[in-house]
């Protein structure tokens, strides 16, 4: 474990409380009001956040007149809300798309003097409707015809690098990492668009637990002040585990404690528990808090464990 | 009309007319988040983004005459469906390479960025991107890019990568500690090279 996991190590001077942190990311704190180590941080995000430029935008016309004939050349689009109107439009708009796509698109696309995402969305529209011209890249690619269904189940590529060791927990979850956001970010049929257009593997078989774990998950101790909950941490590894540290982080850390903590510092043999007891105690506004109950230790391959801990201030 | 225009009462509007196919409508809905969704995917990926930036406008075109939702929900949607499509292309490229693959090929962030060369008292959203990606593993870099270029909450962020809220907490933490030490380490060295 290393400072750079954000528990040991030049604590004080990069200590972030968790609403500023949540200010800095919202936008929402000006640059001489943070942190001294965090003013370059909110630069940075403001930078993130800027205006686009004009070369960020560059290619637009071409770009939306591709995406704008991929959106009437799609057989499966509209159907169920007006079959008769969408079945003639679609065609009229069809055919006219296509002339236009052709004449247009197509002839400069193959001339390749387009900007690169215009080239690159234009040759990909064409190469549906059975027409090739250059992606304007120097290599041809495959990155239209995926078939990701067939694909083996893997760790998430996107978010796997810091997080080789799954927790425990995590493990069960890695494949819906990517089926589950499609149904919770959008409605019904926006969310089996995205599964439409992008099946994840699915997961016929779960991975057998790894590294350390915590139960309980989550836990809500509503109103309820000062009364400990005991959460297990399991070392499911097939060896012993590094040195266990097990805190709060992050959200409302300040509106639990940790008591009778039997982990930190302590190793757990392969099957080994050992357990944490944690309490909510908030004060203030009448609003629900909530944070996390993190336990990693100093050897990568134990992962972490993370639990959710809620709760509610009383009116 | 700009992005300043789709606001919450228009987009419904919006949106209806890009699912007849209307180009006006298409190029609002581009405009508003192209840039967007292409900082976010070069800051994971710089080599891919732009393949996988275009592959997700035409998934999207595939199927927006079915979605439902407001521009909240379009915004996360067309996130998610990039986030899948990165994925993919990662999966794709990592079974391309079958022989001749040395180690250092398979490193996600490229070795040609060097935070230090960076003054981020004048920072380009360009070089932003690319110090994020350069600093930060990508399971952090995500979080805060979805975060602060997606301008998504907690909940959002956790329900596009399929994380709980708290590992998104934990991540996002870990990200703006682990971007804070890594502009303070390189901080003497470019106070170095411009005295």
């Amino acid at each position: 474990m290393t400072a750079r996991n954000g528990f040991h190590g030049d604590m004080d001077r990069f200590a972030l409380d968790a609403g500023t942190a949540e200010r800095v990311l919202a936008g929402a704190m000006e640059v001489d009001d943070a942190p001294p180590p965090y003013r370059s941080v909110v630069r940075v995000l403001d930078a993130l956040r800027a205006d686009p430029d004009e070369a960020e935008l560059a290619g637009g016309p071409a770009a939306v007149d591709g995406i704008a004939s991929a959106v009437v050349f799609e057989p499966q689009a509209p159907a169920a809300r007006h079959p008769r109107r969408r079945f003639a439009r679609a065609r009229l708009l069809a055919a006219a798309s296509v002339v236009c796509c052709v004449l247009l698109g197509g002839g400069l696309a193959a001339a390749e003097v387009l900007p690169a995402p215009a080239q690159r969305t234009t040759s990909a529209v064409l190469s549906q409707v059975g027409i090739s011209v250059p992606n304007g890249d120097e290599e041809a690619t495959d990155h239209h015809d995926p078939s990701p269904a067939a694909h083996p189940v893997e760790p998430d590529p996107v978010a796997g690098k810091s997080r080789p060791p799954a927790s425990a927990k995590d493990a069960p979850r890695a494949a819906s990492v990517k089926d589950a956001p499609a149904a919770a970010s959008a409605p019904a049929p926006g969310g089996e668009a995205v599964n439409a257009s992008d099946p994840p593997a699915p997961e016929t078989d779960p991975a057998p637990l790894t590294g350390l774990s915590i139960a309980l998950e989550s836990h809500d101790f509503g109103t309820t002040m000062n009364v400990p909950e005991t959460f297990t941490v399991t070392n499911h590894g097939p060896n012993t585990s590094g040195t266990l540290t097990v805190i709060l982080l992050g959200g409302d850390d300040d509106a639990f404690d940790i008591s009778n903590d039997n982990c930190t510092g302590q190793t757990l043999v392969a099957g080994g528990t050992c357990t944490v007891q944690a309490a909510f105690d908030a004060t203030g506004a009448a609003t629900g808090r909530e944070t996390t109950l993190v336990a990693n230790s100093d050897n990568p391959d134990d992962g972490e464990a993370v639990a959710t801990l809620t709760g509610t201030v009383p009116e | 009309m700009t992005s300043a225009d789709v606001n919450r009462n228009d987009f419904g509007d919006v949106l209806a007319a890009a699912q007849e196919g209307a180009e006006w409508a298409i190029a609002v809905l581009w405009h508003e988040l192209h840039p967007r969704l292409l900082r976010f995917l070069r800051g994971l990926d710089s080599v891919a983004a732009e393949d996988v930036e275009a592959d997700t406008w035409l998934a999207a075109a595939k199927d927006l005459a079915t979605f439902v939702g407001d521009d909240k929900q379009f915004c996360a949607w067309m996130f998610t469906i990039a986030r899948h499509r990165l994925i993919d292309w990662r999966r794709r490229e990592a079974r391309g390479r079958t022989i001749a693959v040395t180690p250092e090929i398979l490193v996600e962030h490229p070795t040609d960025e060097d935070p230090a060369s960076i003054a981020v008292d004048r920072l380009r959203s360009d070089a932003a991107v690319a110090l994020v990606r350069a600093s930060l593993p990508s399971d952090q870099a995500e979080v805060i890019l979805l975060r602060v270029v997606g301008g998504f909450d907690v909940a959002e962020v956790a329900a596009i990568t399929g994380k709980r809220p708290g590992n998104v907490r934990v991540l996002q933490h870990r990200g703006l500690r682990c971007l804070a030490e890594r502009i303070a380490e390189e901080e003497p060295e470019r106070q170095g090279v411009t005295r």
